[in-house]
């Protein structure tokens, strides 16, 4: 790990307090960090319908690398399937892998994964990439992911039944 | 339709706009569009222009204000507060 693992747990105990604020009023679900892999996971319901999925976040080596985002599903624990993730109508939430496709998802990164989407962009550095704008924190991106799904049309259910 | 520096009239309201990137208090036109605090939140906080961001106010965080909608027609009132939300592209 080229990031300290204090630095990364300091950082993510600043940064989940505003994600625990405002999922309070979205009804997400938080497990405590777990400190060994300095991981999360957080539940979101859908309003459109009533779909529930389970977010794991992996923040080793954060921030110098981008979060490992990835779904899981809830009743089995199967992780990264297509009946874990959400269906959007463009590729955000994107069916290869699936992965969360832009660059706050390390999942989406052809170095990480070679089966991921992106080999044209370069982990270190996320933030400056111009396609993720604003998401370069977990607030940020937390709120995206929700917002993805509170959007019907935009939401189209889960990616496989 | 910003117009904060002008004392509030019955025809206006001040909001608050909370971003990952802070908070911003401005006055709006009653009859402003949601594009139109859209537009003023993006460029308050400098956020890319080229974006698709969502408004939603903080005490229904799951409806988002459709942007060509008005203020008056959400019965926003005066003090309340809207979250400004980068919807994130997909790439």
């Amino acid at each position: 790990m080229s990031v300290d693992r204090n630095i990364t747990l300091l950082r993510i105990k600043k940064e989940i307090v505003p994600c625990l604020e405002y999922g309070s009023k979205c009804g997400w679900i938080f497990s405590d960090i777990d400190e060994s892999d300095l991981s999360f996971l957080v539940k979101m319901k859908s309003p459109v319908d009533d779909e529930e999925y389970q977010i794991e976040v992996i923040l080793d080596d954060y921030p110098e690398l981008p979060p490992f985002l990835d779904f899981i599903e809830i009743d089995t624990g199967k992780k990264g399937t297509k009946k874990a993730y959400p269906k959007s109508r463009d590729s955000f939430f994107h069916p290869t892998l699936p992965c969360i496709c832009n660059p706050c998802s390390r999942k989406s990164y052809k170095s990480f994964n070679n089966g991921a989407p992106h080999q044209d962009w370069n982990m270190i550095g996320w933030q400056q990439n111009s396609k993720v704008r604003s998401l370069t924190n977990l607030e940020a991106i937390l709120k995206a992911i929700y917002l993805r799904i509170c959007i019907d049309g935009e939401y189209l259910g889960r990616m496989e039944k | 339709m910003e117009n904060v520096n002008k004392g509030q009239n019955d025809n206006e309201l001040t909001l608050v706009i909370k971003s990952t990137s802070g908070n911003w208090t401005c006055t709006y036109s009653k009859t402003a569009k949601v594009q139109d605090v859209i537009n003023g939140a993006v460029a308050h906080f400098s956020f890319a222009t080229n974006g698709k961001y969502e408004l939603v106010l903080e005490s229904k965080p799951d409806e988002t204000l459709k942007p060509e909608r008005t203020l008056v027609s959400y019965h926003i009132s005066d003090g309340d507060v809207l979250v400004l939300i980068d919807f994130g592209a997909a790439v």
